[in-house]
């Protein structure tokens, strides 16, 4: 073991890192063993709370308080810096604020983080944060410095470097910040990079671009590349080997295409399988089929939704008004689940959220037929007559933590639709939630509980039977799955066909993630700008794109097979006028 | 709220059910509780102010004499040591408590008196000894106090005495009660008035918490020193002290409900958009519901915690506004009040003991500070 070839450049051996507080020791990081190489890629990949960012962390030994390097070394091998005279560095070993590892961290080692935003200052432009960054490890004059900086935002492809380098991070959008953070952390050429999950926080088109930029570099530099995901996709898409991460320890740990092809433990086959199950579209979607006849639950003509910029007593209007639905229109029929997707900003959240008049159309019909009766439209209501049509038409939310009142207990939140329209109370009430939790898949016996003993599935499982309580016609899902780990996406998906079947639900489902729509789906509509671009059968959808948009959304998706890598090509979207 | 316990039965739980632990079923009250505890110095100052505010209900008892029973030849006599043993006839440390009583000299150039403590005379003290009859919250007739001499008459200054030879230790806990109750009077006036506004304020928007909102920028925007100073001399002297009191809380509070107006606006505003209270409009809750079942119980806490933090602002406005002589006027005793005697060159330097109310005032605000401290960290359980 301790023989090295000269392509290894960091060691990780051992490694414990444990949170201690006054109750209980977590054992974060287990006795984890890691090998980076040479111009060789990393994954490092695990559900939240797996280990996998602390790993990262202390390596750098950066572990955030009270956490605690226990064992184990951290060993960077031909390193540059003089003092070490060329010796093999004990990383573990050094004062967490020493001088000895702060000459190792950005200048052997980068890290790059999640949330661009919040590791870049809002304050400084971005060049002088590069050229701070260069001449803290290298000795170079302000203008070098500079210039360097021009140099390395080119590399990263930022457009017109020159200017860039005056400008401010909240200029920049997400990807171009997160462009910005790579050329920072790559100034001082170190020999390994940490990437901790840098772009979950991106779409996926912008998702696609860094990581073919970040391929680029590394054939480059030559660096070592540790990079930090939850998402199987990009692992099949950017490393050479993957290391499975599970309850603080390394899992698993081989060659990419071993890995994928052939998973040798339980957890590695379990986490591949939830994901291989979202590439296709789900049995019981498929065996299910619309009653021959169905009528029209809903029907959506021209809806305008336009956010004015605030009108106060001395603030003139008109400007920074944002389009934010345009001349939406689409019909669902009774039964039916449509899918709704697109990136972050492109209206897909109001759409649901004006649907069920949460916020008020400008403009634009909503025709809502109820089982019994006749089509109404929501559109043209006063707000107070809107609540009898909450009855039929129900929605389950993004984050399970937020739309849960903490101070509530289960039977509380779950009875709190059927208290309100008055259908129960007292036992009988009590008896209602019951059912509605076996339902869900909760144990009646937790109703007295409170929503934070709950996990991130549970809750949300929580959140469907609020949504069901009302036997429901029409639920709106809007991301409903988003938050969650993706071992329990499918199970969440499958509760929702499976109630589908029985209360014979229409449904809305808006994501951003393609996979949960092809799941279970029947229909989708690709939301753009605040337009519908495409709509259709998601089969054809995604299998043959009309619009160059949908396009280049499909080719961006990262595939969990890395033997499909480079085979397709990018397809780039670029609407006229637009940048 | 009980806390019933799910019993466990045999129903087969879902695939992801992890077992709760113990903090599953507790309420928010508890999750508080539990919090607060951790904090060690809002615990001390918990129990710190729970006996300030007991001396404050039960000062007549408490205190060996009344306020306002002087004794010329004790004029400025300094603090006393109060021995709990002395030696009997046989030699023998025998418990006995007393204290020691004065010897006065003359200066025969400067005509100062100066009090030096003689070994000799031992005033008696005991628990529980009879004094002149009192009334006990203006209500009860009684005939003891907690301590005292047991001989009607000897001195017993444990906290010395000052200008007109009345004890000091007396005053200062009769002085409690006006100057605790003073915060927590003003601070409830405030605090209707800030819930009522700034729930107005906050929950619908627009025009009305425009309204609100440039009113209080004009109230804060007021000197308050003069502004207090010019509505407290504007009430009349005759007054009968009791309306004086009144009038002094409701002008603190006439400035103090604003910050308060500002906190409850900021958590209806935060919580409006949360999305547990979109949750319950789509669930078909009502206007009144939505605020007093889904909201109040998040903000509630933060609104004790607050308060808690107001009222020494409010203890040390009517200390200051007395000391300057213009809030509570003798016979009135406050902490503010009785520092006016400290106000001259002469007290600082003959009778430093005159201080001793503004080091209860000191001990009172910081333990409530802590307190507030403790509270706004326990507010909410749920953030941990």
């Amino acid at each position: 073991m301790t023989e090295t070839d000269g392509d290894i450049v960091l060691e990780v051996r051992d490694l414990s890192t444990w949170f201690e507080t006054r109750h209980e020791t977590v054992k974060a990081v287990d006795h984890v063993s890691l090998t980076l190489r040479h111009g060789r890629t990393l994954c490092v990949v695990g559900e939240s709370g797996s280990g996998k960012s602390v790993t990262a962390r202390s390596i750098l030994n950066i572990v955030p308080k009270p956490g605690r390097i226990v064992t184990g070394q951290v060993i960077l091998h031909n390193s540059t810096l003089e003092w070490a005279g060329g010796k093999p560095i004990d990383l573990a070993a050094l004062h967490p604020r020493g001088r000895r590892i702060r000459t190792v961290r950005g200048r052997e080692i980068a890290m790059i983080f999640q949330e661009p935003m919040a590791s870049l200052s809002p304050v400084h432009t971005i060049g002088s944060q590069i050229v701070e960054a260069i001449r803290l490890h290298r000795r170079m004059n302000q203008a070098e410095a500079r210039a360097l900086a021009v140099e390395m935002l080119d590399r990263v492809r930022i457009p017109r470097p020159s200017q860039a380098v005056d400008s401010y991070p909240f200029e920049f959008s997400g990807g171009m910040r997160q462009r910005a953070m790579t050329a920072m952390a790559l100034v001082c050429e170190p020999k390994l990079l940490i990437a901790d999950e840098p772009t979950t926080a991106l779409d996926v088109t912008t998702q696609a671009e860094i990581l073919e930029l970040m391929k680029n570099l590394q054939s480059l530099y030559g660096m070592a590349l540790m990079f930090i995901t939850h998402d199987m996709g990009v692992v099949a898409e950017i490393a050479d080997e993957v290391a499975v991460m599970h309850q603080g320890r390394v899992v698993e740990h081989g060659p990419v295409n071993a890995i994928f092809a052939a998973p040798q433990h339980p957890y590695t086959q379990r986490l591949l399988n939830s994901v291989l199950v979202l590439e296709r579209r789900s049995h019981r979607a498929l065996g299910r089929s619309l009653r021959p006849g169905a009528d029209t639950i809903l029907d959506v003509e021209n809806l305008g939704m336009r956010f004015d910029s605030r009108r106060g007593l001395f603030r003139t209007s008109g400007e920074g008004a944002v389009q934010a639905l345009d001349s939406v229109a689409f019909s669902l029929a009774r039964g039916e689940s449509l899918g709704i997707v697109g990136e972050s900003g492109s209206g897909k959240t109001t759409l649901g959220r004006c649907v069920l008049r949460i916020l008020e159309p400008t403009s634009g019909r909503i025709r809502f037929k109820r089982r019994s009766g006749e089509p109404v439209d929501l559109a043209a209501l006063p707000a107070p007559a809107m609540k009898p049509y909450w009855q039929a038409m129900r929605l389950i939310f993004q984050d399970p933590f937020a739309s849960l009142n903490p101070r509530m207990t289960l039977l509380q939140i779950i009875g709190e639709p059927l208290r309100n329209y008055g259908v129960a109370s007292g036992s009988e009430l009590e008896h209602r939630v019951a059912t509605l939790m076996q339902r869900v898949g909760l144990s009646p016996e937790t109703m007295r509980r409170y929503p934070h003993a709950f996990s991130g599935g549970q809750r949300q499982r929580i959140g469907i039977a609020r949504a069901i309580a009302l036997k429901p016609e029409l639920i709106v899902a809007d991301e409903a799955t988003s938050a969650l780990d993706v071992s329990l996406r499918a199970q969440i998906l499958d509760l929702l066909l499976d109630l589908g079947h029985e209360l014979e639900l229409s449904y809305i489902i808006i994501s951003h993630d393609i996979s949960v729509i092809r799941y279970m789906c029947d229909r989708v509509a690709v939301m753009h700008r605040g337009r519908i671009v495409e709509i259709g059968e998601t089969g054809s959808v995604c299998d043959d794109p009309q619009h160059p948009y949908t396009r280049s959304l499909i080719s961006a998706i990262p595939k969990p097979d890395p033997r499909q890598r480079g085979r397709t090509g990018r397809i780039r979207y670029q609407p006229n006028g637009a940048n | 709220m009980t806390a019933r316990s799910p019993a466990a039965t045999g129903d087969p739980l879902p695939p992801d059910t992890v077992p709760l632990g113990p903090a599953g079923s507790s309420s928010q009250l508890r999750l508080m509780w539990v919090q607060f505890k951790r904090h060690r110095m809002a615990m001390v100052s918990a129990i710190v102010l729970i006996m300030i505010y007991l001396t404050a209900a039960f000062c007549e008892f408490l205190a060996p004499f009344s306020p306002i029973a002087f004794n010329p030849r004790y004029t400025y006599a300094p603090p006393q040591q109060l021995h709990l043993f002395d030696r009997d006839a046989a030699g023998q440390l025998v418990f006995m408590p007393h204290v020691n009583g004065y010897k006065v000299t003359i200066d025969p150039v400067a005509l100062r008196r100066t009090f030096i403590v003689d070994d000799k005379v031992k005033h008696p003290v005991g628990l529980f000894v009879a004094s002149e009859p009192y009334q006990m919250w203006g209500l009860i007739t009684l005939r003891r106090k907690l301590i005292g001499p047991l001989v009607k008459g000897d001195p017993m200054y444990l906290l010395g005495a000052d200008r007109l030879g009345r004890d000091m230790l007396s005053r200062i806990l009769y002085g409690t009660r006006i100057s605790m109750t003073i915060g927590l009077i003003g601070v409830t006036l405030s605090l209707v008035l800030g819930i009522v506004l700034g729930g107005l304020s906050g929950y619908y928007g627009g025009w009305i918490d425009h309204i609100i909102q440039r009113t209080i920028e004009f109230v804060l925007s007021l000197p308050t020193t003069p502004l207090w100073l010019g509505l407290a001399a504007a009430m009349p002297t005759n007054w009968p002290p009791l309306r004086i009191y009144l009038c002094i809380t409701i002008i603190l509070s006439l400035i103090g409900w604003t910050s308060l107006a500002r906190v409850v606006r900021g958590r209806f505003l935060s919580l409006r958009t949360e999305d547990f209270v979109t949750a319950a409009r789509l669930d078909g809750a009502g206007e009144s519901r939505i605020i007093f079942r889904h909201m109040a119980p998040s903000f509630i806490s933060h609104i004790i915690a607050e308060v808690s933090l107001a009222i020494p602002g409010m203890i040390l406005a009517e200390t200051a506004l007395s000391f300057l002589g213009l809030g509570l006027q003798p016979p009135m005793v406050s902490w503010g009040v009785l520092l006016q005697e400290a106000q001259n060159i002469r007290a600082i330097a003959t009778a430093p003991w005159l201080f001793a109310p503004g080091v209860a005032v000191v001990i009172a605000v910081l333990a409530l500070n802590f307190v507030g401290d403790g509270l706004r960290d326990a507010a909410d359980p749920y953030r941990q």
